[in-house]
């Protein structure tokens, strides 16, 4: 319990002094190691180069290159438009619509703040013109942008499957229902808020040619997520194939369909999409040397038994880990909090007979709420920057949409059925 | 910035730096192309003409662990690395430097054991081929000990940076 004390102390006081997380993470491994003799410059180099040799990864930076590719190519406006079509009409207009097209573009994307970034662009300018409240707007945005990572693909999720040796497939399909639960539930607040206060914005036109038309425009996006939905759920590629057919695929619809990608711009996404990928990928290198020291210390089993003394039932455990990983979330961005605490609670969890692919889940709502959670929440940050607002002031505002949120994330902790209903039913793993 | 009218010596660093920059600009780029290429060919390999490719995954995860070596050091010289920094942006600037110094040292300890540990992983593993395309895994260990041992130089200067800024007098 001491060397989990010191393991834990070190990295803390690191972090909070503002030390990158890589060094805070390898320097408290490191710690540990020192005192009890252990520590070598070949087993901290063999540790981080193995947590960095997996096939599965790959799927990051294609996933990340790809999201790069389908924004550049024009993709958020023509998903805007035929989103604006689909249920613009409805009260609360462009409100709905941000959520909407968000919720697709969060199956072309896997993270919450490309989705965020990418619709609220396009979005937030748009709906400040109309007249609609700025930092509504911005909180609706960054409350969408929650969404991205949890409907597939998700970069969070391939994190959590590798490091678990969980299905990356099964996450995927895990995340559907979930994501879209909270699709709904952002739709039935901006609805209830739209009725309540009488808002006197114009809501969209509606036409079916209209529909039709920005349908067909956006078709070229629209089959990004039937590709990797369908190919991972077929049986017929991996989550890391899926991933490259979705590059090549984005590369084909930029540069031959919708023409507005160059080719020029290429190794500047590609570029960003490796440096993006490291930042992610040196974390996970690190934290394989902190496996290493958890192993060898057995702290996971000391944890594991000091669990099952305490905590009585499988709900009490989800509720204190829950409540854990949301103060982590207010600090860590959640790729990071993932990698630091899959290691720690899996083998807890698993020792409670809790479903790894449904934790996996549960953990990936919860720490991707921790992107519209102050002080550190990503998402607030893109969002209140394009809408020109303070983050005093969103804070304020984005708070129905986090209890929405929260909502979610109670009612699949309560019901874990809803997690598992796709992968166990059309997904076999 | 004044960066091309630096003479002498110091003139001669930066604009050496400046140039190895945009090597590994562009070696993350073919790395990333290359990747791409390598696991697409892969599937067409296997469901077009049925034949399953035995060296695909292994050059793809080559690549991807050069960029990620090459992208740390990349991302320590621009202080790209993820941090929290809510806490220490409360402080007052020279103690903000301080803490900052002291957080490029924590790096430079750590950056130094990869180096070490990456040299001796060279030297051992020199002769070493990878089991599919017999490619020598020393190029590799070159990548990775050149790319630590950039961080550990780069976190160093950095570390002076903010010692520096910490005790010079407010000026501007």
């Amino acid at each position: 319990m001491s060397s989990l004390l010191l393991l834990f102390g070190a990295f803390f006081v690191l972090l909070l002094l503002g030390t990158p997380i890589l060094f805070s993470l390898a320097a408290a491994a490191m710690l540990v190691l020192s005192s009890i003799d252990f520590l070598s410059p070949q087993i901290v180099m063999q540790r981080v180069y193995a947590g960095l040799d997996s096939f599965p990864m790959l799927a990051i930076p294609f996933f990340m290159a790809a999201g790069a590719l389908m924004e550049s190519g024009g993709i958020s406006r023509r998903l805007v438009n035929f989103s604006s079509y689909l249920v613009g009409w409805i009260s609360g207009g462009l409100g709905h619509v941000a959520v909407i097209a968000s919720t697709i573009f969060a199956g072309i994307s896997g993270s919450a703040v490309a989705d965020t970034t990418a619709i609220g662009s396009t979005m937030i300018p748009m709906m400040k013109r109309k007249g609609y409240d700025a930092s509504f707007s911005a909180s609706v945005v960054a409350a969408s942008g929650v969404i991205g990572p949890i409907i597939p693909p998700s970069i969070p999720l391939v994190l959590y499957g590798v490091i678990s040796g969980v299905s990356i497939g099964a996450l995927f399909m895990g995340g559907i229902i979930p994501g879209l639960m909270m699709t709904i539930g952002l739709m039935v607040l901006i609805y209830v808020k739209a009725k309540r206060s009488n808002w006197d914005i114009e809501t969209e036109p509606f036409s079916y040619s209209g529909l039709v038309k920005s349908f067909v425009d956006a078709a070229g996006a629209l089959v990004m997520p039937i590709i990797i939905v369908g190919g991972i759920l077929g049986g017929i590629f991996t989550a890391t194939e899926a991933a490259v057919v979705a590059t090549v695929y984005a590369l084909i619809v930029g540069l031959f369909w919708y023409r507005e990608l160059e080719l020029s711009q290429l190794p500047e996404l590609f570029y960003h999409a490796g440096l993006n990928t490291a930042v992610v990928m040196v974390i996970v290198g690190v934290a394989n040397l902190v496996g290493y020291v958890l192993t060898i210390e057995q702290l996971p089993l000391i944890l594991s038994q000091w669990f099952t003394e305490h905590v009585t039932s499988v709900l009490m455990l989800l509720l204190v880990i829950n409540l854990l990983l949301l103060a982590a979330g207010c600090f860590l961005d959640g790729g990071s909090a993932i990698i630091v605490f899959t290691p720690v609670l899996l083998p807890v969890v698993k020792s409670f007979g809790i479903d790894p692919v449904f934790f996996g889940v549960m953990m990936t709502v919860n720490l991707m709420i921790g992107t519209i959670t102050p002080p550190v929440g990503l998402s607030l940050y893109i969002s209140s920057g394009i809408a020109n607002i303070s983050i005093a002031q969103i804070c304020k505002d984005i708070l129905p949409f986090l209890l929405v949120q929260l909502v979610v994330l109670t009612l699949i902790t309560l019901f874990p059925d809803i997690v598992l209903f796709v992968p166990q039913h059309f997904y076999s793993f | 910035m004044s960066l091309r009218k630096t003479s002498g010596f110091l003139g001669m660093l930066m604009r050496a730096e400046e140039v190895l920059l945009i090597g590994m600009k562009w070696s993350i780029i073919s790395g990333m192309a290359g990747m791409v290429i390598v696991v697409f060919l892969q599937i067409v390999s296997r469901y077009v003409f049925s034949l399953p490719l035995a060296w695909s995954e292994e050059v793809a995860r080559l690549l991807f662990i050069c960029i990620v070596f090459i992208g740390a050091a990349v991302l320590a010289r621009q202080e790209g690395h993820l941090a929290v920094t809510v806490l220490i942006d409360q402080l007052p600037k020279r103690i903000r430097r301080v803490a900052n110094a002291f957080s490029a040292l924590v790096g430079l300890i750590c950056a130094y054991y990869l180096v070490r540990g990456g040299w001796s992983t060279l030297l051992r593993e020199w002769d070493q081929r990878t089991p599919g395309l017999q490619f020598p895994m020393g190029v590799i260990y070159a990548v990775i000990f050149a790319s630590v041992m950039l961080m550990m130089l780069w976190l160093f200067v950095i570390m002076v940076k903010n010692c520096r800024l910490a005790i010079a007098k407010e000026t501007s």
